[in-house]
């Protein structure tokens, strides 16, 4: 073990942390608004109403803990335990009108978020075509001419508690010289149908693996944000997991000012940076991402991919299903292809215990799970990547709070094709260079990263074909797949080339923000 | 198995094809280091001339270009541009990745430090800056992860030499710029004995030339042996009866068989090992080297932050590569002569990346994917397991920075830098 464990574990400012960073909302129902701050000097004096609503992580947690365990008890959804939260967040733009002398600490902003997305996005490789929705120009929130100075996260159990709350923060709103002009809610798709209750609109169960963090709530020993287990992997180079299977990971990489993690030992941590200023202490950047998701283009992708696949004979047995969560990673319930490598298990897709218990390093070929599927490609877990051990992968994790917005899909209603549906695709961490875009740019996007299967064709394994984009290669992608015949690798690919779809995930908006402590909001926001 | 044909040079180039003594010395350099480690690390590592009978794969390993040391240095990013674009001295002092260097004398009493220097830049890839004169801006950079031992074999024939230094420095190149014109002399760090590693009219890697215009790797790491050696070491199983170590994290502290700050080795080494575990022959692909895979253009923004159009056929010059361009050995950045900015001709430096000004070469070096090929035959033999005979100790100031030590000693609490590069490698003469 390393002589810096002491920092592992540090004590969270709960009461100084915005809830949804690190306990995560986890409500049925989000709305996401987005204002412009027309009366700066009015707006600071808001910022004191508004600071009294922010949730905190005390609060967010502390709830979520007593919501799961009222479950457990009753083995049900537990009917009438509602509550409301709210959390605010400032782009760039937002920043430099609120906070004086910003001059002061731009060497310590992070880099993209100074530029804001729509820099970034053909980076990103976002389509660039004029008429494309996914041009920048032509998103619904966030294109040049319409980026908020203040995002607002507004998430309930109930939909009328969340509108009534909605329309009340509005209006004070507008009183102060904030100026709404972005309102999109979310739902969880079980507000459409049961039985979708956790997925997204491709059909797959979302969100099943998120780090764990370290810290504690107190000097009480075990008083840990995330509870684990007495005995951990006996390799101390491995990380230690929480009882869910979620490697435990230092704050830092999620909030500012705390331990960040070692670059080559898992179990341990770098101090934070002494001279970080303090308006960013306890804050975390935001991306925010609308993503429209093209089911229909998906599901024709699937189709013609599937066909690709299995005109091999030793892929004959494929199906589309099969395919689908090749892609994924993951079958639509969750159950991981890496334990369920034949069929979907919908058990263990439910069993949070069991549903991340699992590893790469036995499957170099992908074997079970393409290199290229989605969950391998941002999170390679035990694997060596282009960046060294799997320690340095830790420090790429994001924390994803995203929920779908619109209708799903039914094929059996033709009017339901056209509907605008997706991700609203919220994630926190401590640097958006170094975690969102890096996954997105070094991964996602990458056909020959973090990592390549041996293949006995010279092929590299290709993009994430669920949402990886190329936008310099003319946006064609292409996904090797492997299987094992009498100790013989067959390959074949799967191209996008010469197909009239290429696109089944849109960005139609979005933003990079930041989202301070309260004890910031209260003393940098407000200050004429 | 017979060695039935010689092996490629890097990227299969074509330099050797008028003169077959080259080829020849290429051949028995790299068949010496295959031979060596065959016997040092068997039993699956295998001559890629004769591979044994199976399917063959290979595994197209990547990694970053820019040096991970310095990440794991420095928190202030510029700081960490500024080190990897600098040149350091063999002096007998730390350089900036806090790497002992050897120092170089010119007499055999260990007196008069020479001059020559090295660049810091240890992930198989190093650049060279070029200034505009005028504006003081970034004009061009070049890149190479051509190995030093094949420039050492080419300087056999002095006039081939000569003619690719005068293609691709400068035609004003003399013989004479490319030599040493005294003996060289380094102290052997285990026994501080004074040897002579370099003899008057050898070449000198560390030539003027070499250093302006990048024409082959000189950071004392990084060389074909190194990573020959590397997958080789990578290939052998380590740990007890029971417990195989598999994290490449532990398996480089324990075998030691790289630099464990890199992005390259941790990830070589661990590739390997991943086939060795599960019984599988392994080797580099011929031709054996280390290539540039790629430069990401997502990440390079005109000064008005627009992306730019056909970044790789336009700003992006591939220099040295095998026929298909697959296998880059060396490269160059420029900005297309034409593409203007305030009325001007643009220059790399009014660049952007990511947002911030193009204004060291470790920015571009961070955007360059590194590569080579391990390729693996199934149904190797039975391979014994080795005990750790080191292991990884974190240095105090910066605890991301790892240095190796043997597995008996305690870590040291005090300054407990203890990578001392060794160039054995790169010297012509071994006494």
């Amino acid at each position: 073990m390393s002589q810096h464990d002491g920092n592992l574990e540090p004590i969270l400012d709960v009461n100084d942390i915005q809830g949804n960073i690190l306990a995560g909302f986890n409500k049925d129902h989000q709305t996401l608004l987005g204002f412009t701050i027309d009366n700066i000097d009015k707006a600071r004096e808001y910022m004191q109403i508004i600071t009294k609503e922010i949730s905190t992580l005390y609060e967010v947690f502390s709830f979520n803990k007593a919501y799961k365990s009222r479950k457990q008890r009753l083995g049900k959804e537990p009917f009438g335990m509602i509550s409301t939260w709210v959390n605010i967040a400032f782009s760039y733009g937002g920043m430099k009108k609120m906070v004086k002398n910003i001059a002061e600490i731009e060497h310590y902003l992070d880099q993209p978020f100074k530029n804001g997305l729509t820099f970034s996005s053909q980076g990103l490789g976002d389509p660039v075509g004029e008429q494309s929705e996914g041009n920048l120009h032509n998103w619904i929130i966030g294109s040049p001419r319409s980026i908020p100075d203040i995002l607002l996260i507004i998430a309930s159990d109930m939909l009328d508690v969340l509108k009534a709350k909605s329309n009340d923060i509005i209006e004070t709103a507008k009183e102060n010289g904030i100026t709404n002009f972005y309102h999109e809610t979310g739902h969880d798709l079980s507000y459409f149908n049961e039985e979708k209750r956790g997925q997204e609109h491709f059909g797959f169960k979302d969100g099943v693996s998120q780090p764990g963090v370290r810290g504690k709530f107190s000097n009480n020993p075990t008083d840990y944000l995330t509870s684990r287990p007495s005995t951990q992997p006996s390799d101390s180079n491995l990380p230690e997991l929480s009882y869910t299977g979620r490697p435990l990971i230092a704050p830092g990489e999620f909030v500012i000012g705390y331990p960040t993690q070692n670059l080559n030992n898992s179990r341990a941590a770098d101090p934070a940076d002494p001279s970080i200023p303090k308006i960013l202490l306890n804050g975390s950047y935001l991306v925010y991402r609308r993503l429209k998701q093209d089911v229909p283009a998906f599901e024709k992708f699937v189709d013609i991919g599937y066909h690709q696949l299995s005109s091999i004979q030793e892929f004959s047995e494929m199906t589309p299903e099969k395919f689908k969560s090749l892609i994924v990673g993951r079958w639509p319930s969750g159950a991981p292809l890496s334990l369920s490598p034949e069929r979907d298990n919908p058990r263990l897709g439910k069993d949070s215990y069991k549903n991340n218990a699992f590893a790469y390093s036995d499957d170099l070929n992908g074997f079970k799970t393409p290199v290229i599927s989605h969950i391998r490609k941002v999170n390679p877990r035990d694997q060596a990547t282009d960046l060294g051990g799997p320690s340095r992968t830790l420090k790429k994790r994001i924390l994803r709070r995203g929920i779908p917005y619109g209708v799903p899909f039914e094929k059996s209603k033709p009017d339901s094709m056209n509907c605008d549906r997706g991700l609203l695709f919220l994630s926190y961490q401590a640097s958006i260079e170094n975690q969102f875009e890096f996954l997105s740019k070094n991964w996602m996007n990458r056909s020959d990263k973090p990592t390549n299967a041996p293949s006995p064709n010279n092929y590299d394994s290709g993009y994430d074909m669920l949402i990886g984009q190329n936008g310099s290669g003319g946006r064609k992608r292409f996904g090797t797949f492997q299987i094992n015949r009498n100790s013989n690798v067959i390959e074949g690919q799967v191209k996008t080339d010469g197909l009239n779809i290429l696109d089944w995930v849109i960005p139609t908006g979005g933003g990079y923000f930041f989202s301070p402590s309260i004890k910031s909001l209260k003393s940098f926001f407000v200050e004429h | 198995m017979s060695n039935t044909s010689h092996f490629k040079t890097p990227a299969d180039i074509r330099d050797f094809d008028q003169n077959s003594h080259l080829a020849n010395e290429w051949n028995d350099l790299l068949s010496g280091y295959f031979t060596k480690s065959i016997s040092d690390f068997p039993p699956l590592f295998f001559d890629p001339r004769s591979p044994p009978v199976g399917q063959i794969t290979t595994s197209h390993i990547t990694w970053g270009g820019f040096p991970n040391i310095l990440n794991a240095l420095d928190t202030d990013k510029e700081e960490a541009y500024k080190k990897a674009d600098k040149l350091a001295l063999f002096d007998g002092n730390f350089n900036d990745l806090e790497q002992k260097s050897p120092q170089f004398f010119s007499d055999p009493n260990g007196h008069n430090t020479l001059p020559e220097k090295y660049r810091q830049q240890d992930e198989y890839l190093e650049w060279a800056v070029h200034i505009d004169d005028n504006s003081g801006k970034i004009k061009e950079i070049f890149f190479t992860c051509e190995g030093p031992e094949y420039w050492d074999v080419l300087s056999q024939d002095q006039n081939l030499l000569l003619q690719l230094y005068k293609q691709y420095a400068s035609p004003n190149v003399v013989l004479s710029d490319l030599l040493f014109l005294d003996d060289v002399y380094q102290k052997d760090e285990n026994t501080n004995m004074i040897k002579k590693v370099f003899q008057s009219g050898d070449y000198n890697p560390y030539n003027k030339w070499n250093l302006s215009a990048a024409i082959h790797l000189i950071h004392p790491s990084n060389t074909l042996g190194a990573e020959i050696t590397l997958a080789a070491q990578g290939s052998q199983l380590y740990g007890t009866t029971g417990n195989i170590l598999s994290d490449p994290g532990t398996l480089i502290c324990c075998a030691a068989y790289g630099e464990p700050n890199r992005n390259s080795d941790p990830t070589i080494g661990s590739i390997a090992n991943t086939q060795a575990r599960a019984g599988n022959w392994v080797s580099l692909r011929d031709p054996v080297g280390l290539y540039i895979s790629g430069i990401d253009d997502s990440q390079f923004q005109k000064p008005d932050g627009s992306n730019i159009s056909d970044f790789d056929n336009r700003y992006w010059t591939i220099l040295r590569a095998s026929s298909d361009n697959s296998l880059i050995l060396r490269a160059k950045l420029s900005v297309p002569e034409g593409e203007m900015v305030d009325g001007r001709q643009m220059l790399l430096g009014d660049l952007l990346v990511n947002g911030r000004p193009l204004k060291y070469g470790a920015q571009v070096a961070e955007a360059i994917t590194m590569g080579l090929f391990v390729i693996t035959v199934p149904n190797g033999p039975h391979a014994d397991i080795n005990p750790c005979h080191f292991k990884c100790c974190s240095d105090t100031d910066h605890p991301s920075y790892e240095f190796i030590v043997d597995s008996n000693r305690n870590c040291p609490q005090a300054h407990p830098f203890a990578r001392i590069l060794r160039m054995n490698s790169l010297s012509r003469v071994h006494t």
